[in-house]
């Protein structure tokens, strides 16, 4: 195994065929409300967020990321099939306050098709001292229009203001090749709808 | 009709503009202008022709009922030429092939033929010139009979968008001082739009109570007309450097430009207005910092996390009609990489402790090699491994040196 061969077969994410809403790119997310998507580390938020990005973008849409913590990564923006050019990224350093207001002036300069206000990173106290008028704030700017804010995070975050929820939980890595030069070959997570808008809960898997 | 004025710079154009304001320059020596309306203000065609004359300027004056024609008149016959309409030919007859300016092979090829004015040139069938020259030869015999349907090429005078303020009492505070500017903004912006144009480059010079002179120049990507997205630019540029003294006199200059035209499809996806975006682009460096904002761009190198921060520029555009794109692992970087401290016990990883991620290391794949750049100051060299922790978080660590990074996770 090379080194060259690792850098062209970065894991692909293959959403398996009871995945119902995740699965469907956009179609997840709530035009004119908040979606969350939750998990710890691993669980596959960004590779979720990176679609929807990518699906935004190539249908001519315009896309912000307001990256709280400085960790988006645009070449996986690039694998997945997003184009940059049509991306605004702003880079928050590590700072919650920061985020929140960008994503505020962001919401309220309108045209944006997809928000993605990154927060997986952000130090849990901090984000638990956001009061919750915040996240009404968000909610009713992002209302008349047909913007979808999506929050990645850890925990829940803005808590009844968010229309969809989705929770994800890693379940297994798997690997190929020869040890010790191995590649990903299987990152599994199980995704749960926690508010399923009438459907049953739902499960992903990751490959690569 | 219109008046063609030939003579010496300068005065040459300020000369026409005193009869009229459809003024085109056709070269450094010669001017054509409308004389529509004059007739009652000035008389018939002789006395305007005498009007412009004896203004001392013009050395040659012609007068006919196209431009084309009042120019081959006033540039090759002397004096004062009044030609009434449907008298162009006639007048223009006996002046050289030459003044047409027409292709040297073409001047050429009609001396051959013992063509000399343009009264034999106008003789000449008009298909068979078309056959030779093609339009180019209907569009010469055209000027010959003195039958041009050109409009004049107007150039609209330069108009400056200024507007000065002197204070009474001095202003220390931004906010009554962007009251005294928005007023001005407004005003300037109204006439701006009346001329048909847009500001392309805000200045702002205050007068300070020091004696000094405070000044700020705003460029805009794009030509702008509303009065509250120049003000909202100053403001911030303001904000972001103000003055350092009290102000006692304000001025404000916009520079014209045209208009910025664009085209936008009904049914494509709306992005975000651009007046509005660059308001927010402002907006968000003044919260982030300068560099802090924009569209990534992915630079040519191998070289990990290489990218800029371009400008943004949204423009309405079609879907992209490929298949699905594959959903792949993404990943996340720790910027800056995380320092850490790895325990190894015979090439094996046992444990890495860093700042914000810790723990045993379950698993381990590498070390993956890589280098680049030994040219620059920016060379690299080091050894990444891919590593599951226990609590089952996939990491990217490297060697650099003899110093351990953490450089981002996999999610």
């Amino acid at each position: 195994m090379t080194a060259a061969a690792r850098w062209g077969s970065f894991p692909v994410w293959r959403p398996g065929p009871e995945v119902r809403e995740l699965g469907e790119g956009l179609a997840a997310l709530a035009r004119g409300g908040i979606t969350e998507v939750l998990g710890a580390a691993g669980a596959g938020r960004t590779a979720v967020a990176q679609g929807m990005i990518a699906e935004a973008t190539r249908r001519g849409e315009v896309v912000a990321v307001i990256d709280g913590d400085d960790c988006f990564d645009p070449g996986s923006a690039v694998r997945a099939g997003a184009e940059l050019s049509r991306v605004l990224w702003v880079q928050c350093g590590h700072r919650v306050e920061t985020a929140l207001k960008a994503t505020d002036m962001v919401l309220h300069s309108g045209g944006f098709g997809l928000i993605v206000l990154d927060l997986c990173d952000m130090a849990e106290g901090a984000l638990g001292r956001v009061p919750i008028s915040y996240w009404h704030r968000f909610r009713l700017a992002v209302e008349p229009t047909p913007t979808a804010l999506l929050i990645l995070s850890r925990e829940a975050v803005a808590r009844s203001c968010s229309v969809r929820q989705y929770a994800l939980r890693q379940e297994d890595v798997a690997w190929r090749g020869e040890a010790p030069f191995q590649l990903i070959e299987c990152l599994a997570t199980a995704a749960v709808s926690r508010k399923p808008m009438g459907r049953a809960p739902v499960s992903l898997v990751a490959e690569g | 009709m219109f008046a063609c004025v030939v003579g010496e710079r300068p005065g040459l154009v300020e000369l026409a503009r005193e009869f009229s304001p459809l003024v085109e320059e056709v070269d450094a020596r010669t001017v054509v202008f409308s004389v529509d309306g004059l007739g009652r203000l000035i008389g018939d065609a002789r006395a305007i022709g005498a009007a412009i004359a004896g203004r001392g300027v013009a050395a040659r004056v012609a007068i006919a009922g196209n431009p084309a024609a009042a120019v081959l008149a006033a540039q090759s016959l002397p004096g004062i030429t009044i030609i009434a309409p449907g008298e162009e030919a006639r007048a223009l007859a006996s002046i050289p092939v030459m003044a047409l300016g027409a292709a040297p092979e073409i001047l050429l090829t009609l001396e051959r033929w013992g063509v000399r004015t343009l009264g034999e040139l106008a003789a000449l069938p008009e298909m068979g010139l078309v056959e030779r020259w093609g339009e180019a030869g209907a569009r010469l015999r055209r000027a010959a009979l003195g039958a041009g349907d050109e409009f004049l090429s107007v150039r609209r005078p330069a108009v400056e968008f200024v507007q000065r303020q002197e204070l009474e009492d001095s202003v220390a505070l931004l906010e009554p001082l962007l009251f005294l500017i928005s007023a001005q903004l407004h005003d300037l912006a109204a006439e701006v739009q009346r001329h048909g144009q847009a500001a392309r480059r805000v200045t702002v010079v205050l007068g300070l109570e020091d004696g000094s002179e405070f000044r700020r120049v705003l460029e805009l990507p794009f030509p702008m007309r509303d009065p509250k997205a120049l003000l909202k630019q100053v403001q911030l540029s303001l904000e972001a450097r103000p003055p350092g003294a009290a102000t006692v006199a304000v001025q404000v200059e916009l520079d014209a430009a045209e208009p910025r035209v664009v085209q936008g499809g009904l049914f494509l996806p709306a992005v975000p207005d651009p007046e509005k975006l660059h308001t927010l682009l402002e907006r968000l460096r003044v919260l982030t910092g300068p560099d802090r904002v924009g569209s990534p761009e992915i630079l040519d190198t191998h070289r990990p996390d290489a990218y800029r921060m371009r400008a943004c520029a949204f423009a309405q555009s079609e879907p992209v009609e490929e298949g699905a794109a594959k959903v792949r692992l993404a990943f996340r970087y720790f910027r800056p990489p995380l320092a850490a401290r790895v325990v190894m016990h015979k090439g094996r990883l046992l444990r890495i402790v860093s700042e914000r991620v810790s723990g045993e290391v379950v698993r381990a794949a590498g070390p993956w090699r890589s280098s680049g750049e030994w040219w620059a100051e920016t060379a690299w060299r080091r050894d990444e491994w891919d590593v599951v922790l226990a609590d089952e978080t996939v990491h990217r660590i490297y060697l650099s040196g003899e110093r351990w990074f953490l450089e981002g996770s996999y999610d």
